[in-house]
Protein backbone atom coordinates (compact mmCIF):
# COMPACT_ATOMS: atom_id res chain seq x y z
CA UNK A 1 0.00 0.00 0.00
CA UNK A 2 0.98 3.56 -0.54
CA UNK A 3 1.01 4.38 3.15
CA UNK A 4 3.43 1.58 3.89
CA UNK A 5 5.74 2.90 1.20
CA UNK A 6 5.80 6.31 2.91
CA UNK A 7 6.93 4.76 6.19
CA UNK A 8 5.74 5.06 9.75
CA UNK A 9 7.83 8.08 10.62
CA UNK A 10 6.57 10.16 7.73
CA UNK A 11 3.00 9.19 8.51
CA UNK A 12 3.36 10.09 12.14
CA UNK A 13 5.09 13.36 11.35
CA UNK A 14 2.24 14.27 9.04
CA UNK A 15 -0.24 13.37 11.79
CA UNK A 16 1.58 15.48 14.40
CA UNK A 17 2.03 18.39 12.01
CA UNK A 18 -1.70 18.47 11.36
CA UNK A 19 -2.64 18.20 15.03
CA UNK A 20 -0.30 21.02 15.98
CA UNK A 21 -1.12 23.21 12.99
CA UNK A 22 -2.78 26.59 13.66
CA UNK A 23 -6.16 25.81 15.13
CA UNK A 24 -9.37 25.89 13.20
CA UNK A 25 -12.79 26.67 14.59
CA UNK A 26 -14.00 24.54 17.44
CA UNK A 27 -16.64 24.39 20.09
CA UNK A 28 -19.66 26.53 19.31
CA UNK A 29 -17.94 27.75 16.15
CA UNK A 30 -17.57 24.22 14.92
CA UNK A 31 -18.89 23.33 11.52
CA UNK A 32 -22.22 21.63 11.97
CA UNK A 33 -21.52 18.73 9.62
CA UNK A 34 -22.13 15.47 11.43
CA UNK A 35 -18.76 14.04 12.29
CA UNK A 36 -19.72 10.78 13.92
CA UNK A 37 -22.29 8.60 12.36
CA UNK A 38 -22.89 6.26 15.27
CA UNK A 39 -25.18 7.01 18.17
CA UNK A 40 -22.75 5.69 20.74
CA UNK A 41 -20.55 8.73 20.40
CA UNK A 42 -23.45 11.16 20.67
CA UNK A 43 -22.94 13.51 23.54
CA UNK A 44 -25.40 13.04 26.32
CA UNK A 45 -26.65 16.30 27.81
CA UNK A 46 -24.47 17.55 30.61
CA UNK A 47 -26.13 17.13 33.99
CA UNK A 48 -26.97 20.10 36.17
CA UNK A 49 -24.23 21.64 38.28
CA UNK A 50 -24.64 23.14 41.72
CA UNK A 51 -23.77 26.75 42.31
CA UNK A 52 -23.57 28.85 45.42
CA UNK A 53 -25.16 32.28 45.16
CA UNK A 54 -23.47 35.34 46.64
CA UNK A 55 -25.60 38.40 47.16
CA UNK A 56 -23.96 41.78 46.55
CA UNK A 57 -26.56 44.51 46.84
CA UNK A 58 -29.13 43.69 44.21
CA UNK A 59 -26.67 41.58 42.24
CA UNK A 60 -26.72 37.83 42.61
CA UNK A 61 -23.51 36.08 41.65
CA UNK A 62 -23.35 32.30 41.28
CA UNK A 63 -20.15 30.36 41.57
CA UNK A 64 -19.56 26.64 41.07
CA UNK A 65 -19.76 24.67 44.32
CA UNK A 66 -16.59 22.91 43.31
CA UNK A 67 -14.70 26.17 43.67
CA UNK A 68 -15.87 26.92 47.21
CA UNK A 69 -13.93 25.71 50.24
CA UNK A 70 -15.96 27.41 52.97
CA UNK A 71 -18.52 30.09 53.74
CA UNK A 72 -18.12 31.96 56.99
CA UNK A 73 -18.41 35.28 58.77
CA UNK A 74 -15.72 37.80 58.01
CA UNK A 75 -13.27 38.28 60.90
CA UNK A 76 -11.23 41.43 61.52
CA UNK A 77 -8.82 41.80 58.62
CA UNK A 78 -5.26 42.97 58.38
CA UNK A 79 -5.77 46.11 56.28
CA UNK A 80 -4.58 46.13 52.67
CA UNK A 81 -1.71 48.48 51.81
CA UNK A 82 -2.87 51.89 50.53
CA UNK A 83 -1.55 51.05 47.08
CA UNK A 84 -3.78 47.96 46.84
CA UNK A 85 -6.50 47.78 44.18
CA UNK A 86 -9.91 49.11 45.34
CA UNK A 87 -11.36 45.60 45.59
CA UNK A 88 -8.75 44.55 48.14
CA UNK A 89 -10.32 44.69 51.60
CA UNK A 90 -7.40 43.19 53.50
CA UNK A 91 -5.89 39.85 54.35
CA UNK A 92 -6.40 37.15 56.90
CA UNK A 93 -4.29 34.17 57.81
CA UNK A 94 -5.93 30.77 57.64
CA UNK A 95 -4.25 27.62 58.90
CA UNK A 96 -1.83 27.26 56.01
CA UNK A 97 -2.42 30.21 53.74
CA UNK A 98 -2.84 33.94 53.68
CA UNK A 99 -6.13 34.91 52.08
CA UNK A 100 -6.74 38.11 50.20
CA UNK A 101 -10.27 39.32 50.82
CA UNK A 102 -11.98 40.65 47.73
CA UNK A 103 -14.91 43.05 47.68
CA UNK A 104 -17.22 41.63 45.04
CA UNK A 105 -19.07 44.93 45.00
CA UNK A 106 -15.94 46.90 44.13
CA UNK A 107 -14.84 44.33 41.62
CA UNK A 108 -18.13 44.04 39.75
CA UNK A 109 -19.22 47.64 40.16
CA UNK A 110 -22.41 46.53 41.92
CA UNK A 111 -23.92 48.86 44.49
CA UNK A 112 -23.23 47.18 47.83
CA UNK A 113 -26.75 47.84 49.16
CA UNK A 114 -27.79 48.65 52.71
CA UNK A 115 -26.79 45.33 54.34
CA UNK A 116 -23.28 44.64 55.60
CA UNK A 117 -20.91 42.66 53.44
CA UNK A 118 -19.67 40.44 56.22
CA UNK A 119 -19.85 36.97 54.74
CA UNK A 120 -16.76 35.39 53.23
CA UNK A 121 -16.78 32.78 50.51
CA UNK A 122 -13.35 31.15 50.64
CA UNK A 123 -12.20 29.70 47.35
CA UNK A 124 -10.69 26.27 47.36
CA UNK A 125 -7.65 27.00 45.24
CA UNK A 126 -5.36 29.98 45.36
CA UNK A 127 -5.58 32.48 48.17
CA UNK A 128 -8.84 34.31 47.78
CA UNK A 129 -11.94 34.96 49.84
CA UNK A 130 -14.90 36.84 48.37
CA UNK A 131 -16.85 39.24 50.57
CA UNK A 132 -20.61 39.48 50.09
CA UNK A 133 -23.70 40.03 52.23
CA UNK A 134 -25.20 36.56 51.97
CA UNK A 135 -24.14 33.21 50.51
CA UNK A 136 -26.75 30.82 51.82
CA UNK A 137 -28.56 29.89 48.61
CA UNK A 138 -27.49 26.96 46.47
CA UNK A 139 -29.03 26.49 43.05
CA UNK A 140 -28.77 23.95 40.26
CA UNK A 141 -28.07 25.11 36.76
CA UNK A 142 -28.02 23.17 33.54
CA UNK A 143 -25.47 24.13 30.93
CA UNK A 144 -28.23 25.19 28.54
CA UNK A 145 -29.81 27.51 31.11
CA UNK A 146 -26.80 29.76 30.98
CA UNK A 147 -26.05 32.33 28.36
CA UNK A 148 -22.30 31.81 28.25
CA UNK A 149 -20.07 34.71 27.34
CA UNK A 150 -17.06 34.39 25.12
CA UNK A 151 -13.87 34.56 27.13
CA UNK A 152 -11.80 37.70 27.37
CA UNK A 153 -13.33 41.13 27.15
CA UNK A 154 -13.48 43.74 29.86
CA UNK A 155 -15.06 41.53 32.51
CA UNK A 156 -13.01 38.36 32.73
CA UNK A 157 -14.82 37.49 35.98
CA UNK A 158 -18.14 37.06 34.18
CA UNK A 159 -18.81 33.59 32.77
CA UNK A 160 -22.38 34.20 31.72
CA UNK A 161 -25.88 34.91 32.92
CA UNK A 162 -28.76 32.68 33.94
CA UNK A 163 -31.78 34.88 33.43
CA UNK A 164 -34.30 32.37 34.78
CA UNK A 165 -32.41 32.35 38.07
CA UNK A 166 -31.69 36.05 38.05
CA UNK A 167 -27.98 35.64 38.49
CA UNK A 168 -24.65 36.23 36.85
CA UNK A 169 -22.14 33.40 36.85
CA UNK A 170 -18.68 34.07 38.11
CA UNK A 171 -15.82 32.78 36.01
CA UNK A 172 -13.55 31.63 38.80
CA UNK A 173 -10.52 31.20 36.62
CA UNK A 174 -11.03 34.55 34.91
CA UNK A 175 -11.67 36.17 38.27
CA UNK A 176 -8.64 34.80 40.05
CA UNK A 177 -6.47 35.44 37.01
CA UNK A 178 -7.54 39.09 37.08
CA UNK A 179 -7.02 39.40 40.84
CA UNK A 180 -3.58 37.80 40.68
CA UNK A 181 -2.43 40.01 37.82
CA UNK A 182 -3.64 43.20 39.58
CA UNK A 183 -1.92 42.21 42.80
CA UNK A 184 1.24 41.40 40.91
CA UNK A 185 1.10 44.76 39.13
CA UNK A 186 0.77 46.43 42.54
CA UNK A 187 3.73 44.45 43.87
CA UNK A 188 5.82 45.43 40.86
CA UNK A 189 4.97 49.11 41.32
CA UNK A 190 5.67 49.20 45.01
CA UNK A 191 8.60 46.80 44.91
CA UNK A 192 6.77 44.52 47.32
CA UNK A 193 7.05 40.78 46.84
CA UNK A 194 4.44 39.15 44.66
CA UNK A 195 1.58 37.53 46.55
CA UNK A 196 2.49 34.15 47.97
CA UNK B 1 2.73 27.07 36.06
CA UNK B 2 4.53 23.78 35.80
CA UNK B 3 2.84 21.31 33.51
CA UNK B 4 4.11 17.77 33.74
CA UNK B 5 2.85 15.19 31.28
CA UNK B 6 3.22 11.69 32.63
CA UNK B 7 3.45 9.67 29.49
CA UNK B 8 4.43 6.37 28.01
CA UNK B 9 2.82 4.52 25.14
CA UNK B 10 3.37 1.33 27.08
CA UNK B 11 0.65 0.35 29.51
CA UNK B 12 0.95 -0.56 33.17
CA UNK B 13 4.25 1.22 33.82
CA UNK B 14 3.00 3.33 36.71
CA UNK B 15 1.82 6.52 34.99
CA UNK B 16 -1.37 6.86 36.97
CA UNK B 17 0.28 5.87 40.23
CA UNK B 18 2.95 8.51 39.60
CA UNK B 19 0.41 11.23 38.79
CA UNK B 20 -1.54 10.49 41.97
CA UNK B 21 1.59 10.30 44.11
CA UNK B 22 3.15 13.55 42.88
CA UNK B 23 -0.20 15.36 42.97
CA UNK B 24 -0.74 14.23 46.55
CA UNK B 25 2.70 15.40 47.66
CA UNK B 26 2.38 18.78 45.97
CA UNK B 27 -1.08 19.47 47.37
CA UNK B 28 -0.01 18.38 50.86
CA UNK B 29 2.82 20.90 50.60
CA UNK B 30 0.32 23.64 49.96
CA UNK B 31 0.64 23.84 46.18
CA UNK B 32 -2.54 24.39 44.20
CA UNK B 33 -2.46 21.37 41.95
CA UNK B 34 -4.62 20.29 39.04
CA UNK B 35 -4.64 16.67 37.91
CA UNK B 36 -5.74 16.11 34.34
CA UNK B 37 -6.99 12.70 33.28
CA UNK B 38 -6.36 12.22 29.56
CA UNK B 39 -6.93 8.48 29.52
CA UNK B 40 -10.32 7.18 28.39
CA UNK B 41 -9.97 4.41 30.96
CA UNK B 42 -10.21 7.18 33.56
CA UNK B 43 -7.95 5.36 36.03
CA UNK B 44 -6.82 8.57 37.69
CA UNK B 45 -10.42 9.74 38.05
CA UNK B 46 -11.36 6.39 39.62
CA UNK B 47 -8.31 6.58 41.86
CA UNK B 48 -9.94 9.59 43.51
CA UNK B 49 -13.50 8.30 43.16
CA UNK B 50 -14.57 10.93 40.67
CA UNK B 51 -16.70 10.42 37.57
CA UNK B 52 -16.98 12.81 34.69
CA UNK B 53 -20.59 13.55 33.73
CA UNK B 54 -21.58 12.06 30.36
CA UNK B 55 -19.88 14.06 27.65
CA UNK B 56 -17.98 16.02 30.28
CA UNK B 57 -14.49 16.02 31.76
CA UNK B 58 -11.50 16.34 29.47
CA UNK B 59 -13.66 15.22 26.52
CA UNK B 60 -15.70 18.43 26.76
CA UNK B 61 -12.63 20.52 25.87
CA UNK B 62 -12.51 18.82 22.49
CA UNK B 63 -16.24 18.65 21.87
CA UNK B 64 -17.20 22.12 23.12
CA UNK B 65 -14.00 24.12 23.27
CA UNK B 66 -11.17 24.88 25.64
CA UNK B 67 -13.29 27.35 27.65
CA UNK B 68 -15.20 24.42 29.12
CA UNK B 69 -12.29 23.66 31.44
CA UNK B 70 -13.66 25.91 34.20
CA UNK B 71 -16.89 23.91 34.38
CA UNK B 72 -15.33 20.52 34.27
CA UNK B 73 -12.75 20.77 37.03
CA UNK B 74 -13.83 18.99 40.21
CA UNK B 75 -12.52 19.01 43.74
CA UNK B 76 -11.01 15.88 45.22
CA UNK B 77 -11.28 15.12 48.90
CA UNK B 78 -7.73 16.38 49.26
CA UNK B 79 -7.36 20.06 49.84
CA UNK B 80 -5.84 22.06 46.99
CA UNK B 81 -5.94 19.07 44.65
CA UNK B 82 -8.41 19.43 41.83
CA UNK B 83 -9.12 17.05 39.01
CA UNK B 84 -10.25 17.27 35.43
CA UNK B 85 -11.73 13.78 35.09
CA UNK B 86 -11.86 11.67 31.94
CA UNK B 87 -14.91 10.00 30.48
CA UNK B 88 -15.04 7.00 28.14
CA UNK B 89 -16.10 9.38 25.35
CA UNK B 90 -12.46 10.47 25.25
CA UNK B 91 -11.80 7.26 23.33
CA UNK B 92 -13.83 8.63 20.43
CA UNK B 93 -12.02 11.91 19.88
CA UNK B 94 -9.52 10.53 17.41
CA UNK B 95 -12.38 9.41 15.22
CA UNK B 96 -14.43 12.53 15.80
CA UNK B 97 -11.87 15.26 15.66
CA UNK B 98 -8.50 13.65 14.89
CA UNK B 99 -8.42 14.99 11.37
CA UNK B 100 -9.09 18.58 12.35
CA UNK B 101 -6.01 20.83 12.28
CA UNK B 102 -4.96 22.22 15.62
CA UNK B 103 -6.71 19.53 17.68
CA UNK B 104 -3.40 18.74 19.36
CA UNK B 105 -3.32 22.12 21.09
CA UNK B 106 -6.69 22.13 22.79
CA UNK B 107 -5.37 21.18 26.22
CA UNK B 108 -2.51 23.70 26.00
CA UNK B 109 -5.02 26.45 25.21
CA UNK B 110 -7.32 25.39 28.02
CA UNK B 111 -4.51 25.28 30.57
CA UNK B 112 -3.32 28.75 29.59
CA UNK B 113 -6.60 29.95 31.10
CA UNK B 114 -5.85 28.52 34.53
CA UNK B 115 -2.30 29.80 34.80
CA UNK B 116 -3.31 32.11 37.65
CA UNK B 117 -5.00 29.38 39.60
CA UNK B 118 -2.68 26.40 39.77
CA UNK B 119 1.01 26.09 40.39
CA UNK B 120 1.23 22.56 39.12
CA UNK B 121 -0.68 20.65 36.50
CA UNK B 122 -0.09 16.91 36.22
CA UNK B 123 -1.44 15.17 33.16
CA UNK B 124 -1.99 11.43 33.26
CA UNK B 125 -1.53 10.21 29.70
CA UNK B 126 -3.05 7.18 28.00
CA UNK B 127 -1.01 4.14 26.95
CA UNK B 128 -1.73 4.83 23.29
CA UNK B 129 -0.56 7.33 20.74
CA UNK B 130 -3.42 9.56 19.64
CA UNK B 131 -5.04 12.94 20.15
CA UNK B 132 -5.07 12.80 23.99
CA UNK B 133 -1.37 11.88 24.19
CA UNK B 134 -0.40 14.53 21.62
CA UNK B 135 -2.35 17.10 23.64
CA UNK B 136 -0.58 16.12 26.83
CA UNK B 137 2.86 16.39 25.25
CA UNK B 138 2.06 19.59 23.37
CA UNK B 139 0.91 21.26 26.60
CA UNK B 140 3.65 20.16 28.94
CA UNK B 141 6.72 21.93 30.26
CA UNK B 142 8.18 18.53 31.14
CA UNK B 143 7.49 14.99 29.99
CA UNK B 144 7.93 12.49 32.78
CA UNK B 145 8.33 9.01 31.32
CA UNK B 146 7.76 6.19 33.81
CA UNK B 147 9.49 3.07 32.54
CA UNK B 148 9.17 -0.32 34.10
CA UNK B 149 12.60 -1.84 34.75
CA UNK B 150 12.12 -4.80 32.46
CA UNK B 151 13.43 -5.40 28.96
CA UNK B 152 10.17 -5.27 27.08
CA UNK B 153 9.53 -1.90 28.63
CA UNK B 154 12.85 -0.61 27.27
CA UNK B 155 11.62 -1.14 23.75
CA UNK B 156 8.45 0.72 24.62
CA UNK B 157 10.58 3.57 25.93
CA UNK B 158 12.54 3.79 22.68
CA UNK B 159 9.29 4.11 20.77
CA UNK B 160 8.12 6.78 23.19
CA UNK B 161 11.35 8.73 22.71
CA UNK B 162 10.95 8.55 18.93
CA UNK B 163 7.44 9.91 19.31
CA UNK B 164 8.76 12.74 21.47
CA UNK B 165 11.43 13.60 18.90
CA UNK B 166 8.88 13.78 16.11
CA UNK B 167 6.51 15.82 18.23
CA UNK B 168 9.28 18.25 19.08
CA UNK B 169 9.77 18.85 15.38
CA UNK B 170 6.06 19.46 14.83
CA UNK B 171 5.75 21.59 17.96
CA UNK B 172 8.84 23.53 16.97
CA UNK B 173 10.13 23.50 20.53
CA UNK B 174 12.04 21.05 22.65
CA UNK B 175 10.21 18.99 25.24
CA UNK B 176 12.33 18.52 28.39
CA UNK B 177 12.02 15.00 29.68
CA UNK B 178 12.91 12.79 32.59
CA UNK B 179 12.83 9.01 32.48
CA UNK B 180 11.61 7.48 35.71
CA UNK B 181 12.45 3.83 36.41
CA UNK B 182 9.47 2.17 38.08
CA UNK B 183 8.52 -1.20 39.56
CA UNK B 184 12.18 -1.74 40.38
CA UNK B 185 13.02 -4.90 42.26
CA UNK B 186 16.65 -4.98 43.42
CA UNK B 187 16.41 -8.73 44.04
CA UNK B 188 15.87 -9.64 40.42
CA UNK B 189 18.66 -9.71 37.90
CA UNK B 190 16.36 -8.43 35.16
CA UNK B 191 15.49 -5.26 37.08
CA UNK B 192 19.10 -4.50 37.96
CA UNK B 193 20.40 -5.16 34.44
CA UNK B 194 17.62 -3.06 32.99
CA UNK B 195 18.40 -0.12 35.24
CA UNK B 196 22.05 -0.37 34.18
CA UNK B 197 21.04 -0.28 30.52
CA UNK B 198 18.85 2.74 31.17
CA UNK B 199 21.80 4.52 32.76
CA UNK B 200 24.11 3.68 29.87
CA UNK B 201 21.69 4.76 27.18
CA UNK B 202 19.87 7.64 28.81
CA UNK B 203 22.02 8.74 31.75
CA UNK B 204 21.53 12.51 31.41
CA UNK B 205 17.75 12.31 31.33
CA UNK B 206 17.34 9.44 33.78
CA UNK B 207 15.91 10.29 37.18
CA UNK B 208 18.14 9.52 40.15
CA UNK B 209 15.05 8.40 42.03
CA UNK B 210 13.91 4.86 41.29
CA UNK B 211 10.41 3.79 42.24
CA UNK B 212 10.57 0.35 43.88
CA UNK B 213 8.00 -2.36 43.32
CA UNK B 214 5.93 -1.83 46.43
CA UNK B 215 2.68 -3.78 46.70
CA UNK B 216 1.46 -1.16 49.15
CA UNK B 217 1.16 1.26 46.22
CA UNK B 218 -1.60 -0.98 44.88
CA UNK B 219 -3.28 -0.91 48.29
CA UNK B 220 -3.01 2.86 48.33
CA UNK B 221 -4.72 3.09 44.95
CA UNK B 222 -7.56 0.83 46.14
CA UNK B 223 -8.00 3.11 49.12
CA UNK B 224 -7.91 6.21 46.90
CA UNK B 225 -4.98 7.67 48.83
CA UNK B 226 -1.86 9.03 47.08
CA UNK B 227 1.33 7.07 47.83
CA UNK B 228 2.89 9.71 50.08
CA UNK B 229 -0.12 9.75 52.39
CA UNK B 230 -0.54 5.97 52.64
CA UNK B 231 1.15 4.81 55.83
CA UNK B 232 2.00 1.34 54.47
CA UNK B 233 3.72 2.62 51.33
CA UNK B 234 6.79 3.99 53.03
CA UNK B 235 9.26 2.79 50.41
CA UNK B 236 7.14 3.89 47.50
CA UNK B 237 6.21 7.15 49.20
CA UNK B 238 9.83 7.99 50.00
CA UNK B 239 10.85 7.28 46.42
CA UNK B 240 8.20 9.66 45.11
CA UNK B 241 9.32 12.30 47.61
CA UNK B 242 12.87 11.94 46.33
CA UNK B 243 11.60 12.26 42.77
CA UNK B 244 9.74 15.45 43.60
CA UNK B 245 12.86 16.94 45.18
CA UNK B 246 14.77 16.11 42.04
CA UNK B 247 12.11 17.54 39.74
CA UNK B 248 12.21 20.74 41.71
CA UNK B 249 15.93 21.25 41.57
CA UNK B 250 16.31 20.44 37.88
CA UNK B 251 16.65 23.41 35.53
CA UNK B 252 13.63 23.50 33.25
CA UNK B 253 11.11 23.48 36.07
CA UNK B 254 12.78 25.63 38.66
CA UNK B 255 10.76 28.48 40.13
CA UNK B 256 13.01 30.97 38.34
CA UNK B 257 12.37 29.50 34.93
CA UNK B 258 8.68 29.55 35.74
CA UNK B 259 8.60 33.24 36.61
CA UNK B 260 10.75 34.29 33.67
N1 LIG C 1 5.90 0.88 42.10
C1 LIG C 1 4.88 0.02 42.06
N2 LIG C 1 4.91 -1.10 42.81
C2 LIG C 1 3.89 -2.00 42.78
N3 LIG C 1 2.79 -1.83 42.05
C3 LIG C 1 2.69 -0.73 41.29
C4 LIG C 1 3.73 0.25 41.25
N4 LIG C 1 3.35 1.23 40.40
C5 LIG C 1 2.14 0.88 39.92
N5 LIG C 1 1.75 -0.31 40.45
C6 LIG C 1 0.52 -1.04 40.15
O1 LIG C 1 0.61 -1.48 38.81
C7 LIG C 1 -0.62 -1.33 38.13
C8 LIG C 1 -0.44 -0.39 36.94
O2 LIG C 1 -0.04 0.88 37.44
P1 LIG C 1 -0.62 2.23 36.83
O3 LIG C 1 -2.08 2.13 36.65
O4 LIG C 1 -0.10 3.34 37.62
O5 LIG C 1 0.08 2.19 35.41
P2 LIG C 1 -0.28 3.01 34.11
O6 LIG C 1 0.98 3.19 33.34
O7 LIG C 1 -1.05 4.20 34.44
O8 LIG C 1 -1.23 1.98 33.36
P3 LIG C 1 -2.12 2.28 32.05
O9 LIG C 1 -1.14 2.36 30.93
O10 LIG C 1 -3.02 1.10 31.96
O11 LIG C 1 -2.82 3.56 32.27
C9 LIG C 1 -1.59 -0.80 39.17
O12 LIG C 1 -2.28 -1.88 39.72
C10 LIG C 1 -0.70 -0.16 40.23
O13 LIG C 1 -1.29 -0.20 41.50
MG1 LIG D 1 -2.95 4.85 33.76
Amino acid sequence: MNDDAIGDDALLTRYFDALLAPACARGSDMPTAPVVPDAEAERAPVTARRYRCCQVGSLRLALPMAAVAAVRPCPVLTPAPPTAPPWHLGTLVESTRRLHVVSLAALTGATPGPGRTDVLVVLDAGHWALACSDAEAVIELRHDEVRWRARGGTRPWLAGTALAHGCALLDILGLTGLLASELEAMADKTGMGAPA
Amino acid sequence: MHIWAIANQKGGVGKTTTAAALGGLLAAEGRATLLVDMDAHASLSSYFGIDAPPGGGSYALFADGAQRLRDEIQRTRFERMHLLPASPALATIDRQFGARPGMGKVLAEALAEVAGLYEYVLIDGPPTLGVPMVNALAACTLALLPTQTEFLALRGLERMLQTLAMLERSRGAPIPRLILPTLFDARTHASVACLRTLRERHGPVLARATIPADTQLREASHAGIPAGAWPGARRGGDAYRALLGELRESGPISAKAHRA
